[in-house]
């Protein structure tokens, strides 16, 4: 990606030129010749681009306000191709394509803006028996004036040991702090907070509260769990976008941002170091709690985030063999983080059982009680990857499928994420009409749909199918069976038409395009043939229940998935949606140290599944295209 | 002739391979030339279904099991073509560059380049630079297709192209790329010589060149 090289890493200072962005008015400067995009993610301004910025997605399409003769680049044929039709006035270009030459102002349309609402993001709340990995300890520690004159460090180490903690020392960070608190030296009852062996923070009197984070990072969201670890309870949860959309909307997004210049991993990891901190903030002020208070935190996450928020680089997860730098659980100092709790607090991250299974799928397993392991059961994480963990009697197998972002509504012709205005059902009446149903946006008055999130896309596909207007093979019926199927007169593909222009809220018509259906495919095929070769390769031919975690996972309908084949026909009841599995299973860790250990164990114990070295692949990918509830998908004679 | 050679093209459109084999057998059992049925009714047909599955009416299993029934009928053909009348058009080297092991999009190049009469010699996936010159240096090709299916592996085409250069092959050699992220622009901009938008159109583009 030389383009985004040149603009970035250029040491020479180059003319610039400043560019506006509309609605949040924020102004920066760019090197001559970079694209709008850079510029977009030099402030943060979150526009998306499901392609990475390569010109391929259209997605970061942006309206120029105003800008002078020759400010902007030409139109290439290239792009011309991906801007919507000329009108109302409106002049639209490719925020990846247009080059920067001179001042110039352009506005970010709703349907091109990075996620920032909180998307939704349950959570099921699982009894855990509690065993905290950190604990208030209260120790009393002898005066000044008894025995021998002795420094205060040196008698709540003597303190320590009689309640039967022997520490060698005190951690210096733990002692200055205390020693600037009022009336430090002038208490005998003194409150120790240790993790493990360790003193991460003293108090001069009793015990306060004692709590902890569970935190979940998404490519796309996160989620933040303050609990109490005295109760076993949580007490405050806060879900946002993750801020490193604006650098790149899936991981191979942040890593090429990453891998175009070194200095921007920084830039990702205090990204979302911020974030979270403000998240905490918030979760803290709700509750009515004192973030000195918080002691521990355990974080999930995809092999990318997880390299991201240490400040490693994830370059290696991007290409084969797929190998992460670091693949151990670990265990840092909230300090060396930067994250804004009690500064010696541990912070564990999960281990990953691959470069491509991360510790939220970790975290999904570890929500599983001992039903997972009787019997044959599958659980499927469903993102911009799919991950899929078989339990054979307790064997447990994964792998990792390229399911592509459709189902978080990108590569759609009118896909949109999981908010507000978004089309979630659709469905086609006996007598023939479609219809959807969109995500109610509170307090909102405008109920025009916005495009179709992820379940909406599986929805359409499965209405489509099952009304005979797409065959089982992905095509399209002809024009002329359904007044709204048409060939698209500028790609010469076919579509139906869900919401004419009237009716939705960009004023462009709502389309469920032939490409559409062929990403469908694509994305549910890679998913089915992962899951069809752990089955072969363990010898299951039938599962007894599926478990769907992650968000999308949450939206879905079983019968749906059943239908188009997504997943191995089983009977609907034995589909059961999990919701935020990993950021459950992060809590449960948070709860009970014991689950640490058993998250080490399960990684240990995990066989991970390389798909791409299955001979058989390729053919079971491409037979497994097919949308019908096949139980053996084979490719014909 | 005329009516079972266009049996045999519809029957290979539709990967019916089976019907497809005794349909040419049938075809050589009436004295047809094997050399007719291959330009006049398997070649033809290979076009078709590129053009179907660059329209979206085809998509991979059709274009596969289409793939599969002519590579067999064309080993069936290929006793009965006299020597030097099964010339090839041309030599390609094919392979996924080095960091990335996506295997079925150049599998397809692949065959709708054997369809189209070319001789492919594929060196897999993840294949180095040096395995590319050094395959130049051996095999004497007309082309190199590369194919990348991931960003970041995309500056494996770049290494390729120099590692070219500087082994002194480069003018040997047309250079193609092709795969999900890649543009004509990065092609122009990493110096190779074209740019396919999905197999049929790398077949058709090689084509071209040859003339």
């Amino acid at each position: 990606m030389t383009i985004r090289r040149s603009g970035v890493t250029s040491g020479i200072t180059k003319a610039q030129a400043g560019i506006t962005f509309l609605p949040d008015s924020r102004r920066t400067e760019v090197a001559l010749g970079d694209h709008l995009l850079l510029g977009a993610w030099k402030t943060g301004v979150g526009i998306k681009a499901v392609c990475g910025g390569r010109g391929k997605c259209g997605t970061c399409l942006v309206s120029v306000e105003s800008a002078a003769e020759g400010a902007l680049s030409p139109v290439t044929a290239e792009e011309a191709d991906l801007l919507p039709r000329a009108g109302c006035g409106q002049i639209y270009r490719l925020a990846c394509m247009a080059e920067v030459h001179g001042e110039v102002c352009v506005s970010v349309p709703p349907e091109s803006q990075a996620l920032k609402n909180s998307p939704r993001k349950p959570y099921t709340v699982t009894r855990v028996a509690l065993a905290p990995a950190v604990a208030h300890l209260a120790i009393d520690v002898e005066p000044s004036s008894a025995g021998p004159p002795r420094a205060l460090a040196a008698r709540i180490v003597a303190a320590l040991a009689r309640a039967d903690r022997r520490v060698a020392s005190l951690p210096l960070a733990t002692l200055a702090e205390f020693s600037r608190q009022p009336d430090f030296d002038s208490s005998a009852r003194v409150t120790a907070t240790l993790a493990h062996k360790r003193v991460i923070r003293l108090r001069a009197g009793e015990a306060r509260g004692l709590y902890g984070l569970a935190i979940d990072i998404g490519t796309t969201s996160m989620v933040l769990f303050l609990c109490d670890l005295a109760k076993g309870e949580i007490v405050a949860v806060r879900t946002a976008g993750n801020p490193q959309a604006a650098y790149g909307e899936d991981v191979i997004g942040r890593m090429t941002c990453i891998q175009a210049d070194i200095a921007m991993l920084a830039t990702l990891q205090k990204r979302v170091i911020d974030e979270l901190n403000r998240m905490i903030a918030e979760a803290a002020a709700e509750a009515g709690v004192s973030q000195e208070d918080i002691a521990d935190a355990v974080v999930v996450g995809n092999p990318t985030m997880q390299h991201i928020l240490l400040g490693i680089n994830p370059e290696p997860l991007g290409r084969g063999p797929y190998l992460p730098v670091l693949a151990e659980g670990v265990e840092v100092e909230a300090a060396s983080l930067g994250l804004d709790i009690i500064p010696g607090a541990p912070v564990f991250v999960l281990p990953m059982p691959a470069g491509y299974i991360g510790g939220d799928t970790l975290g999904a397993v570890l929500t599983r009680g001992p039903e997972f392991y009787r019997g044959n059961n599958l659980l499927v994480d469903i993102g911009t990857n799919g991950e899929i963990v078989l339990a054979k009697n307790g064997v447990l197998t994964a792998a990792s499928c390229a399911t592509g972002p459709v189902y978080e509504g990108a590569h759609i012709a009118c896909g949109v994420r999981a908010a507000p205005g978004a089309i979630e059902r659709v469905w086609v009446e006996p007598g023939g009409a479609i219809r959807w149903a969109a995500i109610p946006g509170e307090g909102e008055r405008d109920r025009r749909p916005v495009g179709l999130c992820g379940s909406g896309v599986i929805s359409a596909v499965t209405a489509l199918v099952g009304a005979g207007l797409v065959g089982t093979d992905g095509a399209f019926a002809s024009p002329d069976s359904h007044p709204r199927l048409r060939r698209s007169e500028r790609t010469g593909q076919m579509e139906a038409l869900l919401v004419p222009g009237i009716g939705s809220r960009t004023g462009r018509d709502l389309v469920f395009t032939q490409q559409d259906v062929r990403s469908v495919q694509l994305g549910k095929a890679s998913l089915r043939a992962g899951i069809e070769i752990l089955l072969r390769e363990q010898g299951v031919s039938e599962l007894d229940h599926i478990y769907l975690a992650g968000t999308f996972g949450n939206h879905l309908e079983p019968r749906d998935i059943v239908a188009i084949g997504m997943v191995p026909p089983v009977p609907v009841e034995r589909i059961e949606s999990i919701g935020n599995a990993a950021g459950d299973g992060a809590r449960m860790a948070l709860f009970n140290r014991r689950d640490r250990r058993r998250a080490r164990r399960l990684a240990g114990e995990m066989r991970v599944v390389e798909l791409a070295n299955c001979a058989e692949f390729q053919d079971l990918f491409v037979a497994c295209t097919e949308l019908s509830a096949a139980s053996a998908p084979q490719l014909g004679d | 002739m005329a009516a079972i050679l266009e049996t045999i093209k519809e029957k290979c459109i539709r990967g019916k391979r089976v019907e497809l084999m005794e349909e040419v057998k049938r075809a050589l059992a009436e004295g047809i030339d094997a050399k007719t049925v291959m330009n006049d009714a398997l070649i033809p047909a290979m076009s078709v279904v590129g053009e179907k599955y660059s329209s979206g009416e085809f998509f991979l299993p059709q274009m596969m099991l289409g793939a599969r029934a002519m590579s067999e009928a064309l080993a069936m053909l290929k006793p009965y073509l006299a020597q030097g009348t099964y010339e090839k058009k041309g030599k390609a080297l094919v392979g996924t560059v080095a960091g990335d092991f996506h295997d079925i999009g150049k599998n397809i190049v692949k065959i709708m380049l054997e369809g189209g009469g070319y001789e492919v010699v594929d060196l897999g996936v993840d294949v180095s630079a040096e395995a590319f010159v050094n395959a130049v240096k051996t095999e004497a090709p007309q082309f190199i297709l590369m194919s990348a299916l991931i960003t970041l592996t995309m500056d494996s085409m770049r290494k390729t192209i120099l590692a070219l250069e500087s082994a002194g092959v480069r003018k040997q050699v047309l250079v193609g790329i092709g795969g999900a992220p890649v543009t004509q622009k990065f092609a122009d901009e990493i110096g190779a010589d074209f740019y396919g938008s999905d197999a049929h159109g790398a077949v058709e583009k090689c084509n071209q060149l040859l003339h």
